[in-house]
Formats: structure tokens, C-alpha cells, sequence
């Protein structure tokens, strides 16, 4: 080998990897376009109001795993086909407040919890029945009350928060202090964060990693080793998540207060992916508890006379969880969405809620519920 | 451990720091016996379980040591036999009575592969002084020598002690870079190519049955058979890629196992492409003594000729019965027997009528070589059938397109491959074509470096688009 070889060959490495990777890069920026904001959603300050987007907005967001989603919103800025009118007397009506997971994100309306839960209610009443969609990114801790009293605002037969492990380090983010003017901008300065900005927008990395962890037998150790964010299924929880619990007590006292004793709250479950896949495939979950955080939101829901659904009992042992999850992003998707509005459906009957009790015939099966 | 597998290289590159770190002699010698040990009892639950492969190791050596230089017949037979019948007890070949197995778990990890050399070493003492000496450390490294245990390459006892000890051969940066560049393209050949070509056996298997037109499930029998050859030629070959690099880094070189075999024009010379360390001990060990005896016995010299296409029927039927127990093994060894023989017939009758030179020519047109290479690897395939299938599955697919369904499929083979393969012969050709300093371009260190980095961007791509691990090594097994 020659002297010269020492610095050629690691230079043709380099430039077959460029040679290779910029043309697919290039290919896959065309086949899976990424557009994850939805730019309908106000995300505007003095809180404590709600984040809410634009009366009469349409916009389409789509990540590289999924489809293209339509985001339409109506009157009143939520997402629902049905109009935010007054209450009609002799119909039902469902409003449903929280963050990203509630307002259906990513996920095509029909197949949405709201539309879904809809459509089951509308073939088990005999009234007609609305759903208001509340939901929008960042809507925890303050702007989750400001939320629920707008929801209380439609006089609805019941209100469902959706909540899911995101939500509670959601919630105590959506309290702290907003970051000063600039900072950001300051943060993400150099051409060394551009660069890595750059990098984590590489779409070849992205479905590089769609490719790998979408393999829960690659996803969960990965996930167990990312330290605080796993730590909801270690025992005995940690101070974080002991005092994201309390924010959660906090906010569901704030809602109860907000809506007042007349409408029944409704605290419906969705686990995290990793939760999900670990409750699917015991091994995953050697050393863990994949089903403590929502047995204490269950506890906290029924000390502030809630009710609470729980999705985690309605996933099919074995189910890979890329099947009801986007396997990058996280969210659920439309098979998710299902067994959460299968969750919210039965929940809602076993809580034995009269205008539904009265006006609808209950499902054959209805999912676990722990009446308040 | 897995071979091949990160945790093999980790552990391969430790025990080659070791062994390069120190003096050679006995000290290297040690490095490498204790990393031989290390390796075979990754394999192994307890100390219990290594119990039989020992007592088979030992029972070798006494063999060597002891009844070798009592150099009678008795005693060549005798220990041959005995460690024939030894290893066959320990496989648990069927042939035996059940219940004289052990009927406890115990390791058999490259145990067919330790048999070859300990045979070879039993038969070559009675005749070679120097190994009725050969110190047990020498010999321990030789059967377990780490690198080749699982599935081979099978070295000689000569080769292996002139690279280890009379004439370990150099590691420089140059050599490294050969080693990386060849463990790169055996765990692309593993972990990418047979991995993709086993998704598409999986594939065909179910159409084959499922699908609901003829002519489709025709076309998947074929092609089901047309894969298994190339999956098998990718997971083996691969492996011994990756092997070889290793023994490399501790200066041992080990044989070669594959030399393109699918272009070869004949089955007989498709044996002498793949699998070559064992087709050549066999011909070393069995073909050649088994003809010498048939000439010393056969007075009329007709039959002479023929007697080279028995003993080749009876070396190429041990191979294929060596790779299992059951009777698809056997009938596999008895096509491969067939093919050679008939193979061997036939090049001695046109040789008789044409003249040697005639046929040689013959032998080198293009059309005969067209022909020749679909021809063969059709043969290749077909036999193969009985290695990865039964019989009821075999029947199954038969029933499922009928006789008619079955001659279609082999039709379609032969046409499909004599062209692909053509093809490949071409395009290799092609590639071979410029030069640069007298050798072929796509040969320079610089064409290999840009061609290696594909196949890493090619085996990660490949690792990450897969739900499931490739297949482990199909020798691992036997």
C-alpha cells in the first residue's frame, strides 16, 4: 500500500457514501414529503387561554410514515364535522379536550377517536349524537382549564380528556415560564447546529431509523434505556414522574372546577408505544410495570369524582406496536385510534351517565372502568 | 456465539491482539488453544456437556499416538473404523440403535468438521513418522482451531502447521485492509444477499401451493428451486468469507471453499467449485484409495474406465449422506453420486469416439458452455430439492402442478439459468475489461474501496429494511 492510500481510500469512502446517500436523500424528500405543522393551530400567548386554531381552517400535515391528513376545523376552531351551534334538545353531545393525541394528529378525521366514538354512538342511540373536538398540541397544564371551559361552554353530555404519559411531561412543561425572545434562536446559532438541524431532518436517517424501530424486539430495549422518560414503568416511581402525577391531579381538580358537578368528566387512557408493545408481548416487560401510571391516574380520577377509560386492556395480545402507532413519531395512529374510541364507547356506559344510559343501548362489551 | 456476528469479531479481534502481541512459539500456541477453548465453550451450558466431544477428541489422539506406529492393517482398519463408527454414534445417525445414543445434551457444534481432521490425522500417521510425535497442544489447535470450527473450511495438518508454525504468513497494513474488505463482503454475502434470498424462498414456498393459477405455481416451482442454490451459495460462502479473514489476522490461511461454481459448464466441475475442502478430502480419502483398489482388482481394462464413475458415485453419495440422517440425505447423496458418475460416463464415451482433443474443443465452444452451465445448475438445483425439503412437501408441490407442471418447471429452469447465467459470465467479463496498470480497473484497491463501502451502505440498508435476522449458517448444522 502506498503512502498516499492512507488519505485516498478514506476519501473515496466518503464520497461513495455522499456519491450514494445525497441521490436517495434527494428520492426520498420527493416520495415521502414531511409537512408536521399544522399551521391551522394558533400557538399564541397570554396563556392561560387554550391553544385553538383558526375558524374555517383547513391545512394537511403528513409525517413519512403516513398519509396525508386533511386537518379541517369548524366555527369554533375544533375538529369536527359537526357545527359548534347551541346544544339541540333531544340530541347527545361529546366534548373531547386535551393535547395532540385527542385532536386526532396525524390521523385522517374518520379514523380519529372523535369521529370514531361518533359513529359507534350514533348506531347505539337512538338520538343524534355531536362530537366537539377540543383537542390541539400543547394543550395541558393552564390551557387545558381554559379548555375545558370552553368545552363546558357547549353544554355537553359529557367531557373526555385524553390523556397519555407524553401529556403529563406535556403538562408540566406548558406551566413553566415561556423561553425569553431569542433564546432559541441564539441556542441554534453556528454552522455545527445547523449542521446537525440538517442531519436530524435527513430523511434517509428518519427512515433509516423508521426501518429499525419499528421492530419492538429493537424498539423497547432502546426506549428502556432512555433513562427518565421510561421511568412511569419503573417502581417505585421516580420524583419526576411522582410529581407529573400530581400535575395531573392538579389539572384534573382545575377541570372538575371549570366544568362544574353537572357534567361527567370522562379521564380516557392512552399508553405510550413502548407501554403498548409491552403489554402486547409480556418478555418485553421483564422488570417493569407497563400498567402502574394508569392504575394511579385511575385512583386520581376517581378521588375527583372522574371516570376513567383505559385503552390498554383492548390491545390483541402479540400486536406489533407499530400496527396501532406511528413507529417515529409516536402518536397513534388510525388502528390506535380505534381501540381508543372502542375504550371511550364502553367507558362511557359503564359509567352509566343518564343522558346515554336512557337515549342508547349499551355495547356488547364494554371496556374496564373504575367509576368515580 | 454466532458465526458470523459482532460478538464473534470482538472476540476474534481480542484473541488476534493476544496471539500477535506475543513471541511465536509455544506461547502463540497457548493464545490460540486457549481461545480455541474459549470459543467451543461458548457453546456449551455446563462443563458436562463438552464431556463427549472430548472423550471423541482423546479416543483420536490415542489413536495417533498410540496405534499408529503399530503399523499393521489391523490397526490402520481398526482405528478408521473405530472413529468412523465414534462420530456416527455421537451424530446419532440413524443407522444406529436408538438406544445406544446418550440421551443427555451435549455439544455437536462442528463436530463433522473436527471428524474430517482427526480422520485425517488417524489415516496419515500410519504412513507419516512426524505425526505419530504430534504434540497434544498442536493437535488440540489443529481439530478445534477456533476460526474453522463451525463449518469449516477442512485444512490439511501440513497446511495448517506450515502457517502456524513453520511459515506464519505476514499481517501488514495491507493484508488488514484485504481482511476488512473480505469480512465485508462475507457478512454482505450472510447478512444481506441470503437474507433477501431466503424472504423470496419463504415467498414462493406459500405461492407455490396457494397460488391459484397453474402456470403461476409452475413458475414458482421453478423458481423455488432456483433459489435455494443461490441462498445457499451466499450463507455458505459468506461464512467462509468471513472465516477466512479471521484466521488471517492470526497468520493461518485457510483453503478455499468456492471458486464461482456456478459457472461451471459440468457437474464434475461444479464439485471441484464448491465446497472444495471437503470435496478434495473426500477425493483424497475415499475417490482415490477406493479407484486405486478397483484397478488392482479389475483384470479387464474396458471396465477400467468405469471404474473411475463408481468410485466417483460412491465419494460424491458419502457427501450428500454426510450432510443429515434421514432418507431425503441419502437420496441426495445418491443424485450427486449419479451426476458425477453419469457426467464421468459420458465424458468417457465422447472422449473414446471423438478423440481428447476433439472433445476439449468441444468442450470450450460457446454454446456448449451456454448449455453446459443451465444444464448443470439445473442438476444443482434439482438435487438440492431433497436437501431443504421432505418428501411430503416435494409430493405436495408435485401434486400441486402435476407431472406436465413438474417437466415445465425443469424446462423453464434450464432456459432461465443458461441465460442468467450467461449473463453473469458476460457482465464479469465486461467488468474485467479495462484495465488500469496492466490489471483489471474494477480490481484496484481504489474500485474495492468504492465497492466495499456500497456493501456496507448495502448490509446496513439491507439489516434495517428486514423484520427478521438472516438465517443462521446452513453448515452450522451438520
Amino acid at each position: 500500500m502506498e503512502r498516499r492510500d492512507y488519505f485516498i481510500l478514506p476519501l473515496i469512502v466518503i464520497a461513495t457514501v455522499l456519491v450514494v446517500a445525497v441521490p436517495v436523500e434527494a428520492a426520498l424528500r420527493i416520495f415521502f414529503p414531511y409537512s408536521e405543522a399544522d399551521r391551522c393551530v394558533v400557538y399564541g400567548d397570554p396563556r392561560p387561554s387554550a391553544f385553538h386554531a383558526t375558524p374555517n381552517c383547513s391545512s394537511r400535515i403528513k409525517v413519512p410514515e403516513g398519509p396525508w391528513v386533511d386537518m379541517k376545523y369548524n366555527a369554533c376552531g375544533y375538529r369536527s364535522t359537526d357545527p359548534c351551534t347551541p346544544k339541540k334538545p333531544e340530541s347527545l353531545r361529546l366534548a373531547v379536550i386535551g393535547s395532540s393525541l385527542a385532536a386526532g394528529y396525524l390521523v385522517p378525521y374518520d379514523e380519529s377517536v372523535s369521529a370514531r366514538a361518533r359513529e359507534s354512538l350514533t348506531t347505539l342511540c337512538r338520538l343524534p349524537v355531536d362530537v366537539q373536538n377540543l383537542g390541539a398540541e400543547g394543550n395541558m397544564g393552564v390551557r387545558l382549564t381554559a379548555s375545558a371551559e370552553a368545552a363546558a361552554a357547549l353544554t355537553p353530555d359529557a367531557i373526555v380528556l385524553v390523556v397519555s404519559p407524553t401529556d403529563l411531561v406535556l403538562d408540566n412543561a406548558m406551566d413553566q415560564a415561556a423561553p425569553a425572545p431569542g433564546a432559541v434562536a441564539k441556542h441554534q446559532a453556528g454552522w455545527i447546529q445547523e449542521f446537525k438541524a440538517q442531519l436530524s431532518r435527513s430523511r434517509l436517517l428518519y427512515m433509516e431509523s423508521y426501518l429499525l424501530l419499528r421492530n419492538d424486539d429493537n424498539y423497547v430495549p432502546i426506549y428502556r434505556r432512555s433513562g427518565h422518560k421510561a421511568d412511569f414503568m419503573r417502581l417505585p416511581l421516580s420524583e419526576d414522574w411522582q410529581a407529573r402525577l400530581a400535575h395531573l391531579d392538579r389539572d384534573i381538580s382545575r377541570v372538575r372546577a371549570a366544568i362544574g358537578p353537572d357534567i361527567p368528566l370522562i379521564i380516557l387512557f392512552a399508553p405510550e408505544r413502548a407501554q403498548a408493545a409491552m403489554l402486547a408481548v409480556p418478555h418485553l416487560a421483564k422488570g417493569m410495570a407497563p400498567a402502574y401510571l394508569q392504575s394511579e391516574i385511575a385512583r386520581r380520577a376517581q378521588a375527583h369524582g372522574a371516570y376513567f377509560a383505559d385503552m390498554s386492556p383492548l390491545i390483541p395480545p402479540g400486536t406489533p406496536s407499530s400496527d396501532i402507532y406511528y413507529a417515529m413519531n409516536g402518536h397513534l395512529n388510525g388502528g390506535g385510534h380505534a381501540l381508543l374510541a372502542e375504550a371511550l364507547v364502553g367507558g362511557l356506559f359503564n359509567a352509566h351517565i343518564p343522558a346515554f344510559t336512557s337515549a342508547c343501548t349499551a355495547p356488547s362489551a364494554s371496556a374496564e372502568l373504575n367509576p368515580g | 456465539m454466532s458465526v458470523p456476528s459482532f460478538e464473534f469479531f470482538l472476540f476474534a479481534l481480542v484473541a488476534a491482539g493476544f496471539y500477535n502481541l506475543v513471541p511465536m512459539g509455544v506461547a502463540r500456541r497457548l493464545v490460540l488453544l486457549v481461545a480455541n477453548f474459549a470459543f467451543l465453550a461458548t457453546f456449551a451450558t455446563t462443563g458436562y456437556d463438552l464431556i463427549p466431544y472430548a472423550a471423541f477428541l482423546a479416543i483420536g489422539y490415542l489413536f495417533i499416538r498410540g496405534c499408529a506406529p503399530i503399523q499393521t492393517s489391523w490397526a490402520f482398519w481398526f482405528t478408521v473404523g473405530a472413529t468412523i463408527l465414534l462420530f456416527c454414534w455421537l451424530k446419532k445417525y440413524t443407522f444406529l440403535p436408538e438406544a445406544s445414543f446418550l440421551h443427555v445434551v451435549y455439544v455437536q457444534v462442528g463436530l463433522s468438521y473436527v471428524f474430517f481432521r482427526v480422520l485425517h490425522l488417524v489415516v496419515d500417521a500410519h504412513s507419516d513418522e512426524r505425526l505419530q510425535k504430534l504434540s497434544l497442544i498442536s493437535y488440540l489447535n489443529f481439530t478445534l482451531n477456533f476460526t474453522a470450527l463451525v463449518s469449516g473450511p477442512i485444512q490439511r495438518y501440513e497446511d495448517y502447521i506450515d502457517s502456524t508454525e513453520t511459515r506464519p504468513r505476514p499481517l501488514d497494513m495491507g493484508v488488514l485492509g484485504e481482511v476488512l474488505e473480505r469480512l465485508v463482503v462475507g457478512c454482505f454475502k450472510v447478512w444481506a444477499a441470503a437474507a433477501i434470498v431466503a424472504e423470496l424462498q419463504h415467498a414462493l414456498e406459500f405461492q407455490v401451493v396457494e397460488a391459484t393459477g397453474l402456470f403461476t405455481r409452475i413458475l414458482c416451482a421453478a423458481g423455488l428451486a432456483a433459489l435455494f442454490p443461490i441462498f445457499l451459495f451466499y450463507n455458505f460462502s459468506g461464512y467462509t468469507d468471513v472465516v477466512i479473514a479471521i484466521a488471517r489476522l492470526f497468520r493461518i490461511e485457510l483453503p478455499e471453499n468456492f471458486n464461482k461454481p456456478f459457472t461451471a459448464a459440468s457437474f464434475i466441475d461444479y464439485w471441484n467449485r464448491w465446497h472444495m475442502s471437503l470435496s478434495n478430502w473426500l477425493k483424497t480419502y475415499v475417490y482415490t484409495p477406493l479407484f486405486a483398489s478397483i484397478m488392482r482388482n479389475v483384470k479387464n481394462p474396458r471396465l477400467l474406465a468405469y471404474a473411475s464413475a463408481v468410485s466417483l458415485f460412491v465419494t460424491f453419495f458419502l457427501i450428500g449422506a454426510w450432510h443429515g440422517r434421514t432418507s431425503e440425505f441419502f437420496f441426495f447423496g445418491f443424485l450427486n453420486g449419479l451426476g458425477v458418475a453419469v457426467n464421468q460416463i459420458y465424458r468417457t464415451i465422447l472422449q473414446d469416439k471423438m478423440g481428447r482433443k476433439p472433445y476439449a474443443a468441444l468442450s470450450a465452444r460457446p454454446l456448449y458452455l451456454f448449455f453446459g452451465r443451465g444444464l448443470t445448475f439445473t442438476w444443482v438445483a434439482f438435487t438440492l430439492l431433497w436437501f431443504w425439503s421432505d418428501w411430503a412437501q416435494l409430493a405436495e408441490i408435485a401434486r400441486g402442478i402435476g407431472f406436465g407442471g413438474v417437466v415445465a418447471a425443469a424446462l423453464i429452469l434450464i432456459l432461465a439459468s443458461c441465460v442468467a447465467l450467461q449473463a453473469l459470465v458476460t457482465v464479469d467479463a465486461l467488468l474485467r475489461g479495462p484495465k488500469l496498470d496492466g490489471r483489471p480497473l474494477v480490481l484496484s484497491r481504489y474500485a474495492r474501496t468504492v465497492f466495499v463501502t456500497v456493501l456496507v451502505m448495502g448490509v446496513v440498508t439491507v439489516q434495517s429494511v428486514m423484520t427478521s435476522p438472516a438465517p443462521d449458517i446452513v453448515y452450522k448444522d451438520f
